[in-house]
Formats: C-alpha cells, sequence, structure tokens
C-alpha cells in the first residue's frame, strides 16, 4: 500500500468511533464526499504487511489476531460473571474485516419482516425492522461494488431480487463445494457458490486471490480479501478529509447542554485524556463496544448512558447460534488451500413453524478445515488425545476432513444484555463489556434440526465418518447484533430508520448492534449496506442543516 | 535458571544419538525412555528447563507424539525446543504450571512405577501417562498437588501438538517434520490450478440459470 496523507484535523465535522465494517465506509463517503472527518481506532493501525500466514501466531497466541477485548460472562443475571475473551473481535484498523470470512450475502426480504409474515414467538420479542429489503437493495449493490463482493446471481433460487449481477465471478469450487453440490443434487437441495467479499480478479486495485489458504482468522497478506483496510480506509485518507488516529480509545461521548453530542474523551496511547469537538458523531464499534461506550456515557440529561431513554441500549443482544458437523471421508480434499466457503445451501432458511415446528431458519455452509494445531488437538470420540493411535488417526484424516457449519437465527431477547463489568477493568482501566446470555429453547429445536440436515448432506456424500456437535448456550460470537436496535418507536428502540439515535439527534450508531433480528448467518455485507445509506442520510441532513 | 544453549541442535542430536549406543538416526533418538537421564545430564542446557525438567518433557512429548513406523515424533520435530521457547514468552504463564507438573509426574512415577519419569522404559512411561489421562485421578498422584494429572496433561498435549505443527520460526515443526507427516505443504504452496482435491475434480459441477435482473 503506498503511503497515504493522514492530516491533522483539530476540528471535524464528524468523528467516527471504529474503522470497521460500518466505520470503515461511513469514513470513506463522508471524507470522500467533503465533510472532515477523524476516526478513532482503539487498536494500532497495522498494514498488510504485518499480517502473517502463522497458524500459531494468528489462532492460538493473543496477539497480531485473536480476541483481544476481554470481557465477562454469565448465563443468567443471578451468577457472577466470569473473565474470559469470548467477543470475537479485533481492535485495529480495518476491524474484524481483517480476520472475517468474507461471507457477503443478502438479508432475504423476510428477514425484515419477520413478526409480520411468521407472528410473535413466547419469550422472545420478535419484531419487523423499520426498513425493508428495497430499501437497502440500492445499498446492497453498492456494498458489493465498492467493497468487492464476488458470487453468482441467480443461482440461489432462494435470494430475494436484484438489479444487478456480482461485480465479478464466484470463488472456485473446492472438495467441500464438490461434496455439497453432488449431496445436495441426490437430496433436491440447492447448493450454490458463497458470495464472498474476496477477488476473484483484479478489482479496485487489487489483486485477485491466490488461494493461499491462510483466510479465515488471517489477515491477508494479498489484499484480496476485502476488508476495510484496504478498500474503504485508504480511500478516505486519499481525500485529504480524513484523520485517522489509532490507538485511541473513546472512553466517553460528551453532550452539550441541550442534550446533543458534541465530542469525545478518548485515551491516547499513553493513556493520556484527550478531547475532540465535532458536529455529528457516529459510532460504528460493533454490537458490544457499542452499547458499551453510550453505557460509559453517563450525564445529567442520560443518566443511563447516552441515547438510553429506552432503556434498551445493551438489551437484546444477538449472535447467530451455529454448530459445526465435522465429517472424514476416503479421499483427499485439500482443503487446506482456497478460501473457507465456496457452496452454500438455503433450502432452509425461511421460517416455516407449522411445517418444522419451530421458529426461524439457517444455513447450511460446508468448508474445509486446513488447520494443523488445531485439528491435532480435537476431541475426538474413542481416538485418546495422546499416543500412537493419536498420530495415527491425526495423519490418516488431516486431509480428509470437512465440516458443515450450520448458521442459524436467534431470537432477540430482553434477558440478553450487555452492560458493564462492576468488578473488571481492561487495559485502559475501563469497565469490561459484561455478556448476560441464554439461548431461547428456539435454538435448540434449530439446532437439532440443522445438525440432522448437515449429517443428511455429509452421508448423502459418502462420508466415512460424521461427528456431529451437540447444542450448547454462546458465551459469545463474532455476529454481534440487536443491543441498540432500530425502530419506529423511542420508547422500544434506540435508533430510527437510518441509524440516528432517537434522543440524541446528531449521534448515529452504525454497525450490528441496529438489528432487530439476527438473520441466520453473516451480518457484514447487511451492515455494511446500512452503512452506506446512513452516510447518505448524514450527509443530507447535514446539507440541511437538521443536524451538526 | 536462565541458561543459554552454547551447543547446537545438531550436537545435541549427535551426542543424544551416541548416548543411547545406536546409529544417528532422527527415529533412533525418539526413545529417550531407554536412557538413563544421568547419561545426558551434562549434555543438554535449554532456556527455561532445567536438563532435567527438559529431558522429562522430551520424554513425555515423545509418549504423546512417538517416533513408529509411521514416521518421526516429538523429539524429532523438537517439540521441546519449542516449549522450552515459548515458556519464556507466548506461553510464559505455564511456566509455574509445568514447575509444578513436573514435580507432581516424577513423584508420580517415583510412587507407581519406582523411578523417575525419564528414567523409565517406554513402555513404562506410557503407563504413567495413561493412568494420568483417566478420568479418575490415580491414588499415587501426589496429594498436595492442586490439579488433576488428566488437566495437567492436557497443557502438555496441547502444546506438544503446537511444536509439532507450528510454524518452524518458534523451534518445533524442526524442518517441517510435521507438516511432511500430512503432506502440508505450508508456505511452500501458494496457490492452485482447479481440481484440487479428489472430490471436485470428480463431481460434476451444477449448471445455474442465468442471471434475470428484476428491474421494478
Amino acid at each position: 500500500m503506498p503511503h497515504l496523507p493522514n492530516p491533522r484535523i483539530e476540528n471535524p465535522d464528524v468523528i467516527v468511533i471504529g474503522t470497521g465494517a460500518a466505520g470503515g465506509v461511513v469514513m470513506k463517503e463522508l471524507a470522500t464526499r467533503g465533510l472532515k472527518v477523524v476516526a478513532l481506532e482503539m487498536g494500532p493501525w497495522l498494514k498488510t504487511r504485518d499480517y502473517v500466514q502463522d497458524e500459531l501466531k494468528c489462532h492460538h497466541l493473543r496477539g497480531l489476531i485473536k480476541y483481544d477485548q476481554p470481557n465477562t460472562y454469565r448465563q443468567m443475571a443471578d451468577e457472577d460473571a466470569a473473565p474470559m475473551y469470548s467477543i470475537n473481535m479485533q481492535a485495529n484498523v480495518g476491524g474484524s474485516t481483517i480476520h472475517y470470512t468474507g461471507i457477503s450475502w443478502r438479508f432475504h426480504e423476510s428477514d425484515f419482516k419477520e413478526r409480520s409474515s411468521f407472528g410473535a414467538v413466547e419469550g422472545a420479542d420478535v419484531r419487523d425492522w423499520p426498513l425493508d429489503y428495497w430499501d437497502l437493495e440500492p445499498y446492497y449493490e453498492k456494498a458489493e461494488y465498492e467493497i468487492g463482493v464476488s458470487g453468482l446471481a441467480g443461482a440461489n433460487p432462494f435470494d430475494s431480487p436484484r438489479r444487478r449481477a456480482y461485480p465479478m465471478p464466484p470463488v472456485t469450487r473446492k472438495a467441500s463445494g464438490a461434496i455439497s453440490d453432488d449431496a445436495a443434487k441426490k437430496l433436491g437441495w440447492h447448493s450454490y457458490p458463497t458470495p464472498m467479499a474476496i477477488l476473484t480478479e483484479n478489482y479496485d486495485g487489487r489483486a485477485k486471490c491466490m488461494d493461499c489458504g491462510f483466510c479465515e482468522g488471517y489477515g491477508c497478506t494479498m489484499e484480496a480479501k476485502s476488508s476495510t483496510l484496504v478498500n474503504m480506509v485508504p480511500k478516505a485518507m486519499k481525500s485529504g478529509n480524513c484523520e485517522l488516529r489509532s490507538n485511541a480509545c473513546v472512553r466517553e461521548i460528551t453532550v452539550d447542554e441541550n442534550g446533543l453530542a458534541n465530542g469525545v474523551i478518548y485515551l491516547d496511547e499513553k493513556l493520556n485524556e484527550v478531547k475532540l469537538s465535532s458536529r455529528v458523531v457516529v459510532l460504528c464499534g460493533n454490537g458490544v463496544m457499542s452499547p458499551r461506550l453510550l453505557q460509559m456515557s453517563q450525564s445529567p440529561a442520560f443518566p443511563d448512558g447516552l441515547a438510553n431513554r429506552s432503556g434498551r441500549v445493551g438489551k437484546h443482544l444477538m449472535f447467530n447460534y451455529y454448530q459445526v458437523v465435522r465429517a472424514f471421508f476416503d479421499k483427499d480434499l485439500n482443503e487446506y488451500q482456497g478460501v473457507m466457503d465456496t457452496r452454500v445451501i438455503q433450502d432452509f432458511y425461511e421460517p416455516n413453524p407449522d411445517k418444522y415446528g419451530f421458529y426461524g431458519g439457517g444455513v447450511l455452509e460446508p468448508r474445509g478445515d486446513g488447520s494443523t494445531i488445531n485439528f491435532s488437538r480435537m476431541n475426538v470420540p474413542r481416538v485418546l488425545s495422546w499416543g500412537p493411535k493419536r498420530k495415527k488417526w491425526i495423519m490418516d484424516n488431516w486431509n480428509k476432513n470437512m465440516m458443515v457449519v450450520t448458521s442459524m437465527e436467534s431470537l432477540s431477547q430482553e434477558r440478553n444484555v450487555l452492560d458493564l463489568d462492576p468488578n473488571v477493568k481492561d487495559k485502559w482501566g475501563l469497565a469490561v463489556p459484561r455478556v448476560t446470555y441464554d439461548v431461547h429453547p428456539n435454538e435448540h429445536k434449530l439446532g437439532d434440526f440443522f445438525r440432522d440436515r448437515a449429517k443428511e448432506l455429509l452421508e448423502t456424500a459418502g462420508a466415512r465418518q460424521v461427528l456431529s456437535g451437540r447444542n450448547s448456550v454462546p458465551r459469545g460470537d463474532a455476529h454481534l447484533m440487536g443491543t441498540c436496535r432500530m425502530g419506529d418507536d423511542p420508547e422500544t428502540s434506540v435508533l430510527n430508520k437510518f441509524n440516528q439515535a432517537h434522543n440524541v439527534k446528531n449521534l448515529f450508531v452504525v454497525d450490528g448492534s441496529c438489528f432487530v433480528t439476527s438473520g441466520k448467518s453473516n451480518p457484514t455485507l447487511t451492515i455494511q449496506a446500512l452503512a452506506f445509506r446512513a452516510s447518505d442520510y448524514i450527509i443530507e441532513e447535514m446539507k440541511k442543516g437538521t443536524i451538526g | 535458571m536462565s541458561k543459554k544453549s552454547n551447543l547446537s541442535r545438531r550436537t545435541f542430536l549427535s551426542r543424544s544419538a551416541i548416548a543411547t549406543g545406536g546409529i544417528i538416526s532422527l527415529s533412533m533418538i525418539g526413545t529417550p525412555g531407554r536412557l538413563k537421564s544421568q547419561d545426558t545430564q551434562e549434555t543438554r542446557e535449554f532456556e527455561s528447563f532445567t536438563t532435567h525438567q527438559g529431558l522429562t518433557v522430551e520424554a513425555l512429548a515423545e509418549c504423546i507424539f512417538p517416533a513408529d513406523e509411521n514416521g518421526p515424533g516429538a523429539t524429532d520435530a523438537h517439540v521441546v525446543t519449542y516449549i522450552d521457547r515459548s515458556l519464556k514468552t507466548h506461553l510464559a504463564e505455564e511456566k509455574e504450571i509445568y514447575d509444578k507438573g513436573l514435580v507432581w509426574l516424577d513423584q508420580f512415577a517415583t510412587a507407581a512405577q519406582g523411578a523417575p519419569f525419564v528414567e523409565l522404559t517406554v513402555e513404562l512411561q506410557n503407563k504413567v501417562v495413561s493412568a494420568m489421562d483417566r478420568r479418575r485421578t490415580p491414588a499415587d498422584w501426589p496429594s498436595d498437588a492442586d490439579m488433576p494429572p488428566r488437566t495437567w496433561l492436557r497443557h502438555v498435549i496441547g502444546h506438544t501438538m503446537e511444536g509439532m505443527f507450528t510454524d518452524p520460526q518458534y523451534g518445533g515443526n524442526y524442518n517441517d517434520i510435521g507438516w511432511k507427516l500430512l503432506n502440508f505443504p505450508g508456505l511452500k504452496a501458494f496457490g492452485y490450478d482447479a481440481p484440487f482435491g479428489y472430490y471436485d475434480a470428480t463431481m460434476p459441477e451444477i449448471e445455474y440459470p442465468p442471471f434475470e435482473p428484476y428491474t421494478g
């Protein structure tokens, strides 16, 4: 990457907090359209050359890429929360788009209208979004073209309609994809190429993927993975209108006497407090870090946290419930190279409570596993974890294994909460996020159903052995949603349909926290479409003078 | 504790091999249980471990991932070098667990089989590890140990696998020995021409309908 300008901007129009999936988009959109922006990133500004193809370093050491935000977790509100790293996020420029898998599909029309389409669910708070698929469709298209998403339009019969094909062809099918194709055909299901934020052609000044295989969980050394570090951030910086301050951890969004946001206080690398003022603040932390910062931003006008008159900030935390079913085949799969996912199955996406006896749906993602350390340490029934039999098992199975990840809907529940841990502090001296999370009984039914479908797929494909997972309660995830949900009613939601805080009109929260329902899987493209849309709105409203 | 090794790895290997009285071959070296530890006490120095600790970990790692008819094992892959170095860096928090656990291991081996772990034959070492791997803590496990043997063993198993399959820069997977067992090319292979695996080569591609853009 060529040297990028990073001008000093002392009086920005807009402060963008976070430079990940959404923050990268917002800083680029605003800066390239003439607004002065300061983007604040709590972590470092690592460059492509800093990323390495090293399983130990990237997957097992807390260093380059490893959950670097400590948190605590408890299942129920009356328990003590235990410290852990269960929030799968990366704090550095590009956020978690550095290490993500890159799966980039659109939500379906039904995802935005579940309550009106499928009814209420006992013990859950299922609602319609205040916008629909067609409000987002142009922004999905914009995201696919600006981010750089490969895929095959029309291949998935369950997709909602779209106006334009993907900007480049889909990723090359791997063995796991071929197995999916073959079994799905026999079962009457539909296996189609996974839309991925990975370049299959040279695009936008970046080179296409070399299939090195160090992909999910790694930072791309080729810039072929479309992280905001390599697509959005450079454009924002080249505009000359954006300053990026890394290692700047915001601890408070400040408000003026009218209850409007007027800037932030952040801690720099040496833990010095720095104050910065702006006309508009856009918070792009993620579904955990954004509600946490709002909760830390207490003032007389907002004693329960900024923009929290509804009491909903931090409530309704959602993940995507998922399971992993692993299988072993007779022949070599060579899954250690190429991207993670090349095929996906969405035959069981749409909720159909009457037919299935449960609410919601999900997807089947056949994928490889080229990890060597992870694989060798895996728990396997009836195989000792040490000794010559373990050694032989590793040698016989490593290149013949694949997984089907089933990713499903998590229901919005008021009791699933993200708040400030009263006991544990992080390296900045700030309260770590506390996760209180339990699954809804529906998720176990979903889990049973999808585990059976995954087994069915793998057995149909001729797997020699299938190891199925079991239902469990997630303590955290990479898909972090629901904690500042959008809605038309300020009494029951935090944001309006443009990601604008109901209570603070010059404050926007743009990330997964605005989600009303979890969708079935991989929220990133939807987050990015929402970010493009919110950016348009912010620019229009600032021009009109209604905000800032 | 901190002793900088002034012997090359080649010297280690040669001396170890000579100490076995055998021919210098990698797989032969993977049988330290047949040694008396005093035979090699002067020849081995470690960065984190004492000589005795290092030799014990090497023997334990060899039980976990042994050299056999299927190929080389933990000793050949320099797993102990990986663990020894890592206890100064990313595994620093585990140093105390090794210091304590290796004492428990020797106490247990002595009580159960009559000698410190490293002095036992491979057969007896495997018996010790089997006993440690049981769900129920054996009666001979030291009563003052604050970790069940199975839990402690899990630490060593995890680190042994890391040492077998890590990028070689961390001291383990010497000469790509671990990766070669899997036919994993590591970073040497960059890109491939599809089809690459058996199944994508033999299973036909699906034909998808042409895209019809929505024009509403």
